[in-house]
C-alpha cells in the first residue's frame, strides 16, 4: 500500500512534471515553430563558427591585441588600418597577388571559352572526356598543390624530365620568382578552367538552332556568326565567370603556400598568405584582421562592380 | 528552266521516311502552297530545298543548277522561319541587312535597300528597335522584310502567319501575296492552314504521310479532289463523305446510301469506269451544295437533324443519316428543329464519287 501510495505519489508529480515538459515539447513541436526549430542548428553553428568570428575580427582591428600576450589589449581607434596601408610590404604583396590573378584569370577564361567551344559539339567518347577535364575543379586544393609540386619538382617531376630531353640538365622552375609565379598561374587555372568552361557552355547550348540556321540561309561568315549570335549568349555568363574567378583567386592561399610557401624571397606570397604570417607567425593578430577587412573590402568594391555590369547587360538583353 | 525542281526527293530519320519521292517543279514567278497535316514533311521539304537537311534520295535544282549536295549558303534562297528567327541582339535594321553583308553590298546600297523594304513593310519607325520591343506582327514583317531584302534563287516561308491572330493573320495574307507578286520569283510556303494556301498559292501540293497527294491550281484541287483525302482536307466544313454501294450501272450509275438511292448523271454516269454492281464507293457531296426539300425521293437524302449550327448568313445542319453523318448548309432555317426528319437533295454536278482505294473515279466539272 506504502509503495502503492509513493509511487501513486510519485505518478501525481511525475504526472506533473511529464504534463509539463510534455508542455514544453508540445509547445516547440507546434507546426508555427517547426520550421525554425529545425534550422536552428544550422543557424546557431553558422553564428558561433562564422558570424561571430567575424564580427570579433573585426572588433579586434580596432585594438592592439597579440594572441600570444597575455596583456589587456587597449582600443586604437583606425591605428592598424593606417599602419597596414602604410605599410610598403602589403602593397608589394597587392601587386603580387594582382599579378597572380590577372594572369590565372585570363588563362582560365581563355582555355574555359576554348574548352567549351570544343565541347559544345558531339563526338565520341565526348561525355568520358568531359568528366575528365571537370575533375580538377572538383579536387581539393593540397591534392592539385601536390600534383604540381611533385610535377615541378626538379629531380623527379615530369616538367624537369621534359626538359632536361632538351637541354641535358634538370629544369627548376621555381629557383626564379617569375618561374615561381608562373608555377602558381598555372597550377590555378588549370584548376578553374573547367569552370569558366561549364558556365560557357551553358551559354553556348542555350543559342537556339535556328537561329544558327538563319545565319547559314543569311550565308553569314563564321566570325560574324560567332560576334552577332553566339557571343551575345555567353556574354553575361562570361562576365559571371570573370567575377567569381578574380574574387576567388584574389584570395589565393592554398596553391601559393603549399607549393612555393610564398617563395622563394617573398616572391609568390600573395595577401592572403601576408595576412596569415601577420596574425600566426609575427602573432600582430589585430593588424592581420585589419589587412583581412581591407582585402575583404576590395572583394566587396570587385563584386559590386561586376554585379552592376552583369546587371546592365541584362536589362540590356 | 524551272525556278525549283524536285527530282524524287525522298528524306529517311533512321526508320521514318518523312518525305516519300517527292516530285515538283515551281515556275520562276510563281508561288506554291505545301499544304499537309502536321507532321506530313511539309516543313522537311522546304528544308531540303533551303539546304538545311540533306536529302536521303533525289535530286534539287535551282535555277537549273543541280543542288542537292550544296550546303545552303552556297544555294542562295531566303527563308522566312516559323518562329522568325530574328537575331535577338541586333536592331530591325541590323537585321534587315544581315544578309546583305554576303552579298558585299556598299553602305549606301545597304542603306538604300533598307528605306526600299522599310516602305514596302511600312516599318519605318521600328527600325531601331530590339526584336523583343516588337509586337508579332512587326517581327513576322521583319522575318519576310529580311526575306525579301535580297534578289535569291527562290523564296521559302515556313508557316509564316501561324503565330498571329486571326485579324492581323488575314491583313499579312494579302500584304505577302501582293510583296511576292511585285518579286516574281519561284517561291514556296509551307502551310497547315488551307485558306492561307488557297489565297496565297499559284499552285498547292496537298501532302499526307511524306506523299504529295495532289498538286494544281486552288480552285482545281478544291473542285476536283483527287481522292479521299485530299477532299476532306480542303473545304471548310468538310466535304460530305458517305459510304455507298453501287446500284445500278444501266443509263446512269445508281448509288445506295443506306435506304436512299442517288443517281448520277452527266459524266459520271457515262459507262467505262469499271464499276460492278455491288461495289463498295464513297460519295463526296460540298455542304454548300445542299438544298432542303420537303419530302423524301429520288436523288435525296433523308435522316434527323442533330445540330442546327447558325453561322450568320448560313447554318449548318448535321444529319444523322444510317450510312454517316451528313453536313449541309443552308441559308433557310425556317422550320427546322433539333430532332425532326430533314430531307436534302444535294445538286446534280456536285456529286464526287471515289473508289474503295480512295481515289477518284472520273473527271468532271
Amino acid at each position: 500500500m506504502a509503495d502503492l501510495n509513493t509511487s501513486g505519489a510519485g505518478a501525481v508529480s511525475g504526472a506533473g512534471s511529464v504534463a509539463k515538459s510534455g508542455g514544453l515539447l508540445a509547445w516547440l513541436n507546434a507546426p508555427e515553430r517547426r520550421g525554425p526549430l529545425l534550422v536552428a542548428p544550422a543557424l546557431i553553428t553558422l553564428f558561433v563558427m562564422n558570424i561571430f568570428p567575424l564580427l570579433w575580427s573585426f572588433g579586434l582591428s580596432f585594438f592592439n591585441y597579440r594572441a600570444n600576450r597575455l596583456t589587456v589589449p587597449s582600443f586604437k581607434g583606425l591605428d592598424n588600418y593606417e599602419k597596414v596601408l602604410t605599410d610598403p610590404v602589403v602593397w608589394e604583396r597587392f601587386q603580387t597577388t594582382g599579378i597572380i590573378v590577372g594572369a590565372s584569370v585570363t588563362l582560365q577564361l581563355i582555355f574555359g571559352f576554348l574548352l567549351a567551344l570544343l565541347f559544345a559539339k558531339t563526338f565520341p567518347l565526348r561525355r568520358i572526356l568531359l568528366m575528365l577535364v571537370l575533375a580538377p575543379m572538383m579536387l581539393s586544393f593540397v591534392s592539385v598543390a601536390i600534383f604540381f609540386k611533385l610535377f615541378y619538382d626538379p629531380t623527379l617531376g615530369l616538367l624537369s624530365w621534359a626538359i632536361g630531353l632538351f637541354t641535358g640538365e634538370p629544369f627548376i622552375l621555381l629557383a626564379t620568382p617569375a618561374g615561381s609565379i608562373a608555377a602558381i598561374v598555372i597550377a590555378d587555372a588549370w584548376m578553374w578552367s573547367p569552370f569558366v568552361m561549364l558556365l560557357v557552355l551553358a551559354g553556348l547550348v542555350s543559342v537556339p538552332t535556328y537561329l544558327y540556321e538563319a545565319a547559314e540561309i543569311d550565308r553569314a561568315s563564321p566570325w560574324r556568326r560567332f560576334r552577332t549570335i553566339t557571343f551575345p549568349y555567353i556574354k553575361s555568363l562570361l562576365l559571371l565567370a570573370l567575377l567569381f574567378r578574380t574574387i576567388e583567386t584574389f584570395k589565393l592561399f592554398d596553391l601559393s603556400f603549399l607549393i612555393t610557401g610564398g617563395g622563394p624571397g617573398a616572391s609568390t606570397e600573395t595577401v592572403a598568405i601576408y595576412a596569415y604570417r601577420l596574425g600566426f607567425q609575427f602573432f600582430r593578430t589585430s593588424q592581420a584582421s585589419a589587412l583581412a577587412y581591407l582585402i575583404l573590402f576590395v572583394v566587396i568594391v570587385l563584386t559590386s562592380i561586376y554585379l552592376y555590369i552583369v546587371n546592365r547587360r541584362n536589362e540590356e538583353g | 528552266m524551272s525556278g525549283i525542281s524536285l527530282k524524287s526527293i525522298t528524306k529517311q530519320f533512321g526508320d521514318l521516311t518523312a518525305v516519300d519521292a517527292v516530285t515538283f517543279d515551281v515556275a520562276d514567278d510563281e508561288v506554291l502552297c505545301l499544304l499537309g497535316p502536321s507532321g506530313c514533311g511539309k516543313t522537311t521539304t522546304l528544308r531540303m530545298i533551303a539546304g538545311l537537311e540533306n536529302a536521303t534520295d533525289g535530286e534539287i535544282y535551282l535555277s537549273g543548277q543541280d543542288m542537292t549536295h550544296l550546303p545552303a549558303r552556297a544555294r542562295n534562297v531566303a527563308m522566312a522561319f516559323q518562329f522568325y528567327a530574328l537575331y535577338p541582339n541586333l536592331t530591325v535594321s541590323d537585321n534587315l541587312a544581315y544578309p546583305l553583308h554576303a552579298e558585299g553590298d556598299s553602305t549606301a546600297d545597304i542603306a538604300a535597300k533598307l528605306r526600299d523594304i522599310a516602305q514596302v513593310l511600312q516599318m519605318d519607325h521600328v527600325l531601331d528597335r530590339f526584336p523583343h520591343q516588337l509586337s508579332e506582327g512587326e517581327k513576322q514583317r521583319v522575318a519576310v522584310g529580311r526575306c525579301i531584302i535580297r534578289r535569291p534563287n527562290c523564296f521559302l516561308f515556313d508557316e509564316p502567319l501561324s503565330r498571329l491572330d486571326v485579324q492581323l493573320r488575314e491583313e499579312m495574307r494579302s500584304d505577302i501575296k501582293k510583296v511576292l507578286s511585285g518579286l516574281s520569283r519561284p517561291t514556296v510556303i509551307v502551310t497547315h492552314d488551307q485558306l492561307e494556301a488557297m489565297t496565297m498559292g499559284d499552285r498547292i501540293a496537298v501532302m499526307r504521310d511524306g506523299k504529295v497527294e495532289q498538286i494544281g491550281a486552288p480552285q482545281d484541287v478544291f473542285n476536283n479532289p483527287a481522292n479521299i483525302f485530299v477532299a476532306g482536307f480542303i473545304g471548310t466544313p468538310q466535304m460530305n463523305l458517305v459510304g455507298g454501294i453501287v446500284s445500278g450501272i444501266g443509263g446512269a450509275i445508281a448509288v445506295s446510301i443506306g435506304q436512299d438511292v442517288i443517281e448520277l448523271t452527266g459524266e459520271l454516269a457515262q459507262p467505262g469506269h469499271g464499276l460492278k454492281l455491288g461495289d463498295a464507293v464513297t460519295l463526296g457531296m460540298r455542304p454548300r451544295s445542299a438544298s432542303l426539300e420537303s419530302e423524301s425521293g429520288q436523288g435525296i437524302l433523308s435522316g434527323t437533324c442533330e445540330l442546327i449550327e447558325p453561322m450568320g448568313a448560313e447554318t449548318l445542319l448535321r444529319i444523322a443519316h444510317p450510312a454517316g453523318q451528313i453536313r449541309a448548309i443552308v441559308t433557310d432555317r425556317q422550320g427546322l428543329k433539333e430532332g425532326g426528319t430533314i430531307h436534302v437533295r444535294f445538286a446534280q454536278g456536285s456529286y464526287r464519287l471515289f473508289h474503295a482505294d480512295g481515289n477518284r473515279i472520273g473527271d468532271m466539272v
